[in-house]
This record gives structure tokens, sequence and C-alpha cells, in this order.
């Protein structure tokens, strides 16, 4: 017999032979136990904080549709009174100035359509002129409806909703001040509702917003990131300008009060901070899904005149997000895994702060921000794991976003965006 | 592994099965697979003590990797592998495939015809393989049963291909001696 024939025997004969041994099964049960505990340990820790991430998102969800805006009733800041009272445009108080004013509405564009939402100070100041202005306002307001329907009703439309407030207001700008008086709270909220949306509304955010997103390699993921989004560095051309007339009445900065501004620079937006922290659960080897809570801050500054007064005026924007991503992954390997992601979010605005800084001091105002805001978004990203447990990623990636209610800003101007995040990755 | 869409066999739902940690499906594979994988550690490792010892421990892999599985080719083969595997390492850690027998005949061509080959049970061809050399029978298995090359045992076994060649020579001379004196 040769050596393949040798070969081929025992092949033949053992190559699927079976041989009863002992029952060790028990052994393995033990073993398979024993191994069993450490992952139910992870199991158990990767539900905590599943859970713990599910409670917050729920809690950040319920804040953010469910938190009163202050706007809609008697709960209104010292600052926001301020804000109500002294609305940010005036009625001119000549027949002239009305028509100027009628001009700038005809040229409308949506900043414009402030004409819309034109009021009359309450001042008792200017009660005398308010019987003129009345017959002006109501003028204006026939004037103003000759003008670009869209403009001014969709000026009239933000004005109103912009807070959420139900209450109608430029429909009947004749109202008397004695009416406006009498009529404390609801007026109040009517015209704190057009003065917060005209100051909020020369407001543009430019840039780039940060975005936190995890990609993982483990089943879950903690990520934790902050956006160095690529410079949107966008100085917006503002064309409306407020008309502001003297009555008068020199600005009470003592009382908190804000006074009306006239812009008279182009505003210029800072980069856009946003940290967030996500977890992710793995669908499968090549799908994932992020959930997660995101702090976002916008900030912008312009030049303004009060009173005829240089200021610089700055305004920054709070917001509290729920991203919710969807990854898939294209390249894994040892070190760095490429992958896409898609998905949307949904913002609360928490706070909108102001100042107002002059040659002799500075003056602050604040308000809450109403209604929610939408985006989506799509990226491309890269990680680099450079230890087993942590990496650090680069995501480009495009949002849109809907202008729902929420202040005028570079969401707003240009609701399509492109930026870039930059974060770490914790695999767990 | 089985993410698919179509109708799963059997072994594929046990296989299923037994990812969720059911213990009565993984007992079920383990009763499927014990003896035809008793038999391979045997034919690794020689002594049957250390086998149940091997098959222990290759039991425990198969579990643990059984998510790898891809659906490809034989679950017996790809199990298979596993103890095969679980022996080698096992092999090594003893450093026996270090040591040699000499050979105290020289080799020969066997010269009894396949009668004899044919007349040995599997068992007792399993015993004989059992009484062999560590280093002979662990290429000779590898070689002639798994069907791995001379240069995939060099790379499995760290030794050179030359060194697996003589070995398998060895191995065969061996088997021919001892396969001459059963008569």
């Amino acid at each position: 017999m040769d050596d393949k024939e040798l070969d081929k025997l025992f092949r033949e004969k053992l190559g699927s032979y079976s041989e009863p041994s002992e029952d060790i099964w028990p052994l393995i049960e033990a073993s398979l136990e024993k191994s069993a505990v450490v992952p139910l340990r992870r199991a158990k820790f990767r539900r905590t904080i599943m859970t713990i991430a599910a409670a917050a998102a729920v809690a950040a969800i319920g804040f953010i549709l469910w938190v009163p805006d202050g706007s809609r009733s008697g709960s209104l800041s010292v600052e926001e009174h301020a804000l109500a009272e002294n609305p940010v445009l005036s009625v001119p108080s000549s027949g002239e100035r009305t028509e100027e004013n009628i001009g700038i509405a005809d040229t409308g564009t949506e900043k414009t359509g402030y004409a819309g939402s034109v009021k009359k100070t309450e001042n008792p100041a200017t009660e005398k002129t308010s019987g003129s202005v009345t017959k002006k306002d109501a003028s204006v307001e026939r004037l103003s409806d000759q003008a670009s329907e869209s403009t001014v009703s969709e000026d009239k439309k933000e004005t109103i909703t912009a807070t959420g407030s139900d209450n109608a207001r430029p429909d009947k700008p004749t109202e008397g001040l004695s009416d406006k008086k009498e009529n404390n709270l609801p007026e109040r909220t009517e015209e704190k509702s057009a003065g917060k949306q005209n100051y909020e509304r020369y407001f543009l955010g430019d840039g780039y917003f940060a975005e936190n997103s995890g990609s993982k390699k483990g089943k879950y993921l903690l990520a934790v990131s902050s956006n160095l989004a690529s410079g949107m560095d966008k100085a917006v051309q503002g064309t409306s300008i407020m008309n502001m007339l003297s009555s008068g009445n020199l600005p009470d900065f003592t009382s908190g009060k804000v006074p009306s501004v006239e812009r008279i620079s182009d505003v210029k937006y800072s980069m856009p901070l946003n940290v967030g922290v996500q977890v992710q659960l793995k669908i499968d080897s090549h799908l994932a899904i992020g959930l997660g809570i995101r702090y976002s801050f916008l900030q912008s500054k312009y030049d303004g005149l009060i009173n005829k007064k240089f200021n610089r005026v700055k305004q920054s924007l709070h917001y509290i997000g729920i991203p919710v991503n969807l990854y898939a992954i294209i390249l894994d390997r040892k070190n760095f895994m490429v992958y896409a992601n898609a998905g949307g979010s949904l913002e609360k605005g928490l706070r909108a702060e102001y100042s107002f800084q002059s040659y002799d001091g500075s003056t602050h105002a604040s308000s809450s921000i109403s209604g929610v805001s939408y985006s989506v978004n799509a990226g491309l990203g890269v990680e680099y794991r450079f230890v087993p447990l942590l990496g650090v990623y680069l995501q480009p990636d495009i949002v849109y976003y809907f202008n729902s209610k929420i202040p005028a800003s570079i969401r707003t101007d240009q609701p399509f965006q492109a930026g870039a995040e930059i974060g770490f990755r914790f695999h767990f | 592994m089985v993410h698919n869409l179509l109708p799963r066999n059997p072994e594929q739902m046990l296989i299923s099965r037994c990812l969720q940690n059911d213990r009565l499906a993984q007992r079920e594979m383990y009763e499927m697979l014990s003896a035809r994988m008793f038999a391979v550690c045997v034919r690794y490792i020689g002594d049957r003590e250390e086998a149940k010892d091997v098959l222990h421990d290759g039991f425990i892999t198969l579990f643990s990797r059984l998510e790898s599985f891809k659906g490809e080719g034989s679950f017996e083969g790809w199990a298979r592998r596993i103890f095969v595997n679980t022996a080698l390492m096992h092999l090594r850690k003893s450093d026996i495939l270090k040591h040699s027998e000499d050979l105290e005949s020289s080799a020969a061509d066997m010269k009894e015809g396949p009668s004899v080959m044919d007349r040995m049970e599997a068992a007792e061809l399993l015993k004989l393989i059992a009484r062999m050399p560590a280093g002979f029978r662990t290429v000779f298995n590898l070689y002639a049963i798994e069907g791995y090359s001379h240069q995939e045992i060099a790379h499995v076994l760290n030794i050179s291909e030359g060194g697996s060649r003589s070995q398998l020579s060895r191995a065969r001379i061996w088997l021919k001696e001892r396969l001459r004196n059963y008569q």
C-alpha cells in the first residue's frame, strides 16, 4: 500500500467516525453559566444606560412640547414687560412719516413686513397724538393691505404666531390708548408679541450648528461631541429698518425698560456652540440608531441707535434639542470606520437674552422663546479608534431647518446648512 | 449569520436558538456533535481523558463563536475546525509537538495488502493513531484526514514545510510498522 492509499484509508474510516464519550454536558453547562454572568452584567449596564437615556429623552420631549410659553399668560418677567410696554416700533406722529412707513412697507421683504405690526406706544405723553395716530393707523392699515399681501399677511401671521399668542393684534391698531390701558394683560401680550417679534426678526444667526453624533462599533455607544462647524461667518444684510420717531421722551434705562432700536449695521453671527450626549443602539452588524440630548447656543450682534444714541446690541439664544439618527456602517476596519447617517432633531428654545451697550452704560433684557423647531440632517463620518474603548470622529453633514415658530435667525434665512462636527465616542 | 428572509432549515433554527442562549438547544447541539467531535479530539490528543478536556473547551469555544458562522458551507465542517484548533492549542500548551519519537525501524513500504486495513475497524484505527507520537499524529491528522497542505500545516504549527513533510513521512512509516504487526 502506498502512501496515498494509506492516507485514503484513514480518511475514509476516521473522517466522519463517531466515538462515544462520557457525558460532559453538565460541565459544559456550568461553564456556560459562568461565562454568561459577565455578558449579563454588561447587558444590565446597557439596559440601565438605555433606560436613563430614554427617560431623559422623554423628559426633554415633554419639556419641549409642553413647557408653557411665558407670553401666553401673566407670567412675564420684568424685562418682558419692558419689551411689551416699549415695542420696537413707534407709530409716527405725523402723516408724512406715516407715508414713509407705508413706503417702507411697500418695499417690504419679510423683514419689512413689520409695517403690519405697527403699534402705538403705551406712553401717556403721546396720548394727545393718539387720536391722529389712530386715524393714521387706519390709513396705514389700509395702505398696508394694498401692499404685497403675502408680505404683510405673512408678517402679520408671523407677528401673531411668533410668541404663540392667540390674541389678534394688528387687526385693530386703531384702538385708542384708553382701550389699551383698560385691557392690560391681553394688550400687553399683543404688543409684547409684536415687539419681541420685531426684536427677534432682526437677529439673524449664521453658521453652523453643533450636533452630537455618535458612531459606534460596539453594541452601545456613548458619544460626546461639540460642533466646530465649518465657518459660516455670515453677516446678514438686514433690509428692514425700524423707523424710530422721537416722541420727546427719553428712554428710561433705570427702570430696565428696553427702548426701541434702529439697526444701522449688518448682523454678524458668532460660531454656534452645540454640546450633547448620545447613546447608540446597534440594530445589526451594519445599522444602529442613536438618541441624544443637545444644547445649542447661538449668538449674534449688530449696531443700532436707541433714541439716536449708538448701542451695540447682542442676542444670545439657548436651545435644547433631541437628535435622532440612523447610522449605516460603510467600511469597518480594525481601527477606523466609515459610516453614513441621517436623521432629524426636535428643538425647543429655552431663553433669548439681549444686551445693549452704549458709551455710558449697558442694559439687558431677556425673554422666552416660543415654538418648537424641526430639522433633518444627513452626512458621512469617519471614526478612528486609538484605544479599544475610545475613538475620535469627524462627520461632515448637511442640515435643513424647517421654518417653524422660531426667532428669525440664519436658520430661517438659510434653512439649508452645511457643516461638520467632531467628537469622542466611548464604546462599551 | 442567519439573518435572511428565506425559510430556515432545522439546523439554522437550532443555531438561532443556541444564539439566544437556549440551554435546551445547546444541549441538543451537544448531543448532535459530541460523538464525532470527541473522535476528532482523540485523534489529535491521544489520551481520552485529555480529549474530554479538549471536547469541553471546544464546545465552549463553539458556543461563544457561533455568531461568526456565516452559513457558508457545512456547519459540521465549521465545528470540526473549531475542535481541531482547540486540540492544537492544547498540544501547543503541552509542548508535545516539540518532542518526536525516533523511529526504530527504517522506512519501508508496507507489504501487507489492503485487506489488512479493511479488516480493521475505525475504532482500532483510532486507537492506533492515538498511540502515535504527538508530532507524527498531528501532521498526519492535518494532512491525511483534514486535507491541509504542508504550507498550511507549517503555518498552523509554526514549523517549516520541510519539517511538515518529514513528520508526515515518519508518521506513515510508524503506521505501516504497526499495521504490519497487526496481523
